[in-house]
C-alpha cells in the first residue's frame, strides 16, 4: 500500500461514536479504517423492516454467534446486558429508540454541587458547541418552547418538534393543574424532509425505520465510505493493542476475521476504541501490559464505575380509552425533576409519559385459540398509559467490567460484568415512586403499578468503565478519549462518561466524538 | 429360590396380575411421554420453494377460520408465500396441511375446503385444538400417532397466523386506523380516536 493510502486512523467499532469521527475525517481527506465484529447491517433498515413486520421473521443473519458475542454476569442485574448491545456494523444506535437530550449543566459537576459522583472535566459550555453540530448532523426534531427546563442552546434545532398526541394534551392540562409539566421529546428523527431523509409517515416501527428517518449511523458510515478514504472490516475481531515506545505509543493492532484465518496486524498512526463501555474495557484488559510486555499500560481505572441508567417502568389504568401507540415516535416527558431539590441524597429523574409506549407485541397472541381471544386481551391494553422513570446512579467502584473465565471463538476471555444496587439507587426508586403516584393521582388513573426496585432495567445505556479526567490516578482518559500515558491511543463513547446523569446519552457520545475529531484533524 | 420347589396357582396369578400391572403402567408411561414429547413439533429441513395458489387458497381459508374475525386476507397470503420461499420445511408442511384439509373436506362436506361453510370449516379443523390440549389418554395417544401432525399444522400454521392477526387487524379491530408497520401519517393521532 502506498504511504498516502494507509490509514491514518484505526477505529474498533462501526457504532455512533465511531461512525461520526470517521465520517468527520474522511470528509477533512483523512484515510481512516474501521473494524467491526458484527456483520452487514442494510441501510435504510429496510430488510429489516420487511423481516420484522411483513415476514414475522428474526433474521439470524443480523446477529453474532454466541461464540463471538459473549459475556459474563454476577449481581442483581437481571437485563439481558449482552444482548443489549447490537453488534452490527453500525452497532446498537442501529436500533435505539433516537431519543436525543443535551445533559444538564449540572451534570456535569455533581460533586461540587450536590456531593456525589465526581466532576467532568469539561462543562456543559465546553460541550454546547458540539451538542447543536452533532443535533444538525443526526437530525434532531425537538423545541425548547413548551420545556422550561430544557439547558441554554446556542441553534435552534434543525427541525420542528413531533407533537403531542390528542390524549397527551388532555394529560398536560391535567399536570399542569397539580404543577407538573409535560412537554415533547427532542429526538433524532425528521419530523419534516431533511436533506435526503424522509419526514416521517409513522410507520411505527421506528427501531427498524424503513425509510431512514430515525437517525442510524449507518447514514453517514455509507458517506465515509463514499469518499474513498474509509474501508470497513466487517466480521473482523480486533484482539488486542500493541504499543511500543515503553508503552507510550500504540503502534498496532491485531485483528483476525471471524470466519478464519490467522491473526493480521493493522498500523496505522492512531488507534480508536469505540466499541462501547464494556468492549471498550475489555480490549483495554486483553491490551494489558500485564498479559503482555508490548500490551497497553492502563491504571486501575479501566473497567471501574460502569454505570447504567436504572429504568423503572410501570403502568397506569384509566377508565377513559387512551389508545397508546397511535404514534411511533415519542410524545411526552418531563424533565423538571432533573434537578430535585434533594439531589445528592438520590439521583435525578427523568419521566418518560409517551403516548407511542403500547405493550403489545406478537406475543399477545400466545396461547390464543381465535380471534376473539386476541381482542379481549388487546382491548384492556387501550385503557392504558406505561410510565418510566429514567433515573440516574451514582457511579460506583464496585461495579465493573473484567475478564471472564469464559472465552471466545479465538480463545480470548469475554468480559465479566458485575452490577448490582446501592443505597442511592434505593433512595432514587423511592423518590421515582413517588413520582409514579403524583402522575397517577394528577391525571386521574383508576388504579397503577410500578416494577419494585429488583426490576430496573439499564435502557441499554452503558456508561463509565474508562472515564475521562485530568487526573491519571483517577481516570482513564482525558476529555478527548486519549489514553493516559498512550497519547496515540484514544477510547471514545459511553465509557469516557463521568457520570451518567438522568437523560438518554446517545446525543451525549456524539457531541464528545465530534469534539474527538476535531482534535484529532487539528493534532493530525 | 430353592431348585424344584413348587409354583402354586396363587404365586402364578399373582405374578400374571403383576406382569399386567407392569405391562399396563408401561404403556401409560410410555403414552404420556410419547405424548408430552410429541407436543413440540418441529419442521423438518426440507427445501423452501414456491407454493400453488390452491395451498395459498386453502392456507388463507384455514387462517380465516382459526381468527374467526373479519380480516383484510392479502398480508396473510403474502405471509404464508413468504415463509414458504425463504425458510425450511414450510413448504412441505403447508402442502401436507393442504392435502390433508383438501380430503377431509371433500369426504366429510363434499366441497373444497375454501368454499365450505364457516361451521363445517371449523369442524374440519377441529383435531389442531385436540393437539394442543389433549385431556384424555385416548388424547394422549392419538398425539403418540397421528396427532402429532396436527400439532405441527397448529403451531406453524394457526398459532403464527393468530399472531399476524394480533400484529395487524386486531389493530384495527380494536378502534386503531392502522397497525404498526403501516405509514399512518402525522395527523390522526392529534385527533380525538373515531
Amino acid at each position: 500500500m502506498p504511504p498516502t493510502d494507509r490509514p491514518q486512523f484505526a477505529i474498533v467499532g462501526s457504532g455512533i461514536a465511531g461512525v461520526l469521527i470517521a465520517y468527520l475525517l474522511t470528509a477533512q481527506g483523512r484515510r481512516v479504517e474501521i473494524f467491526e465484529r458484527g456483520p452487514e447491517y442494510p441501510y435504510p433498515h429496510t430488510p429489516q423492516f420487511e423481516d420484522r413486520f411483513r415476514h414475522r421473521y428474526e433474521n439470524p443473519a443480523y446477529r453474532l454467534p454466541f461464540d463471538l458475542q459473549g459475556l459474563t454476569t454476577s449481581g442483581t442485574y437481571r437485563g439481558d446486558v449482552d444482548q443489549e448491545r447490537h453488534m452490527v456494523i453500525g452497532g446498537t444506535a442501529t436500533r435505539w429508540a433516537g431519543i436525543a437530550l443535551r445533559l444538564m449543566p449540572e451534570d456535569f459537576r455533581t460533586k461540587a454541587l450536590y456531593g456525589f459522583g465526581d466532576d467532568w472535566p469539561i462543562d456543559y459550555d465546553d460541550l454546547e458547541p458540539y451538542y447543536s453540530r452533532a443535533e444538525a448532523l443526526l437530525g434532531v426534531s425537538g423545541t425548547d418552547a413548551d420545556n422550561p427546563f430544557a439547558p441554554r442552546r446556542s441553534r435552534p434545532f434543525p427541525l420542528p418538534p413531533f407533537e403531542l398526541s390528542y390524549e397527551d394534551r388532555k394529560f398536560a392540562a391535567r399536570l399542569a393543574a397539580a404543577g407538573i409539566v409535560l412537554h415533547t421529546t427532542p429526538q433524532a428523527a425528521t419530523r419534516l424532509a431533511y436533506g435526503d431523509r424522509p419526514g416521517c409517515q409513522n410507520f411505527g416501527a421506528c427501531d427498524v425505520c424503513p425509510i431512514g428517518v430515525r437517525y442510524s449511523p449507518n447514514y453517514h458510515l455509507a458517506r465515509a465510505i463514499a469518499t474513498g478514504r474509509c474501508t470497513i472490516h466487517r466480521e473482523t475481531s480486533v484482539r488486542r493493542i500493541v504499543t511500543g515506545d515503553g508503552g507510550r505509543r500504540a503502534t498496532s493492532l491485531i485483528y483476525r476475521a471471524n470466519g478464519g484465518g490467522g491473526d493480521r496486524e493493522s498500523r496505522a498512526p492512531v488507534i480508536i476504541l469505540a466499541g462501547g463501555a464494556i468492549e471498550n474495557a475489555r480490549l483495554l484488559l486483553l491490551s494489558s501490559r500485564d498479559r503482555r510486555a508490548d500490551g497497553v499500560p492502563i491504571n486501575g481505572v479501566v473497567g471501574r464505575r460502569l454505570t447504567f441508567h436504572h429504568l423503572w417502568s410501570g403502568s397506569l389504568r384509566y377508565a377513559e380509552r387512551m389508545m397508546p401507540g397511535r404514534l411511533g415516535r415519542w410524545t411526552g416527558q418531563s424533565h423538571q425533576f432533573l434537578r430535585p431539590p434533594a439531589r445528592g441524597r438520590h439521583g435525578a429523574v427523568k419521566v418518560e409519559f409517551s403516548a407511542n409506549i403500547i405493550p403489545w407485541s406478537d406475543d399477545g397472541a400466545a396461547g390464543a385459540h381465535d380471534g376473539a381471544e386476541v381482542l379481549d386481551r388487546f382491548a384492556p391494553l387501550t385503557l392504558r398509559r406505561d410510565v418510566t422513570l429514567h433515573s440516574e446512579a451514582a457511579p460506583e467502584m464496585r461495579r465493573t467490567v473484567t475478564l471472564s473465565s469464559v472465552r471466545d471463538r479465538f480463545g480470548d476471555p469475554y468480559a465479566h460484568v458485575h452490577y448490582d444496587l446501592s443505597a442511592f439507587d434505593e433512595a432514587t426508586y423511592a423518590y421515582a415512586r413517588e413520582l409514579f403516584d403524583r402522575f397517577a393521582k394528577a391525571t386521574g388513573a383508576a388504579d397503577g403499578r410500578l416494577g419494585g426496585i429488583e426490576t430496573y432495567y439499564s435502557g441499554g445505556h452503558h456508561m463509565g468503565t474508562c472515564r475521562m479526567g485530568r487526573d491519571p490516578r483517577d481516570s482513564a482518559v482525558d476529555s478527548f478519549g486519549a489514553l493516559h500515558g498512550c497519547a496515540n491511543l484514544f477510547a471514545v463513547g459511553g465509557s469516557m462518561f463521568v457520570g451518567p446523569a438522568s437523560v438518554n446519552p446517545t446525543l451525549t457520545i456524539a457531541a464528545l466524538a465530534i469534539r474527538t475529531a476535531d482534535y484529532l484533524a487539528r493534532a493530525s | 429360590m430353592p431348585v424344584g420347589r413348587r409354583v402354586t396357582r396363587r404365586t402364578l396369578l399373582g405374578a400374571m396380575v403383576g406382569t399386567c400391572a407392569a405391562a399396563a403402567f408401561g404403556v401409560w408411561r410410555w403414552v404420556e411421554g410419547a405424548a408430552r414429547h410429541g407436543w413440540t413439533p418441529a419442521l423438518d429441513a426440507s427445501a423452501p420453494g414456491p407454493l400453488g395458489d390452491g395451498t395459498i387458497s386453502t392456507l388463507v381459508a384455514a387462517a380465516r377460520t382459526v381468527i374467526g374475525r373479519s380480516i383484510e386476507t392479502s398480508h396473510y397470503a403474502e405471509y404464508f408465500r413468504w415463509r414458504a420461499e425463504h425458510l425450511p420445511g414450510y413448504r412441505a408442511l403447508y402442502e401436507r396441511f393442504a392435502a390433508r384439509i383438501e380430503r377431509d373436506a371433500r369426504r366429510a362436506a363434499h366441497c373444497p375446503f375454501a368454499a365450505c361453510g364457516a361451521p363445517d370449516r371449523a369442524r374440519l379443523l377441529r383435531p389442531a385444538a385436540r393437539a394442543r390440549e389433549p385431556r384424555s389418554v385416548l388424547d394422549r395417544a392419538w398425539m403418540a400417532d397421528g396427532g402429532r401432525a396436527w400439532a405441527a399444522y397448529d403451531r406453524f400454521i394457526f398459532e403464527e397466523a393468530l399472531a399476524l392477526f394480533a400484529g395487524t387487524d386486531a389493530w384495527v379491530l380494536t378502534g386503531y386506523d392502522g397497525w404498526p408497520g403501516t405509514p399512518r401519517g402525522l395527523d390522526r393521532y392529534r385527533r380525538a380516536p373515531d
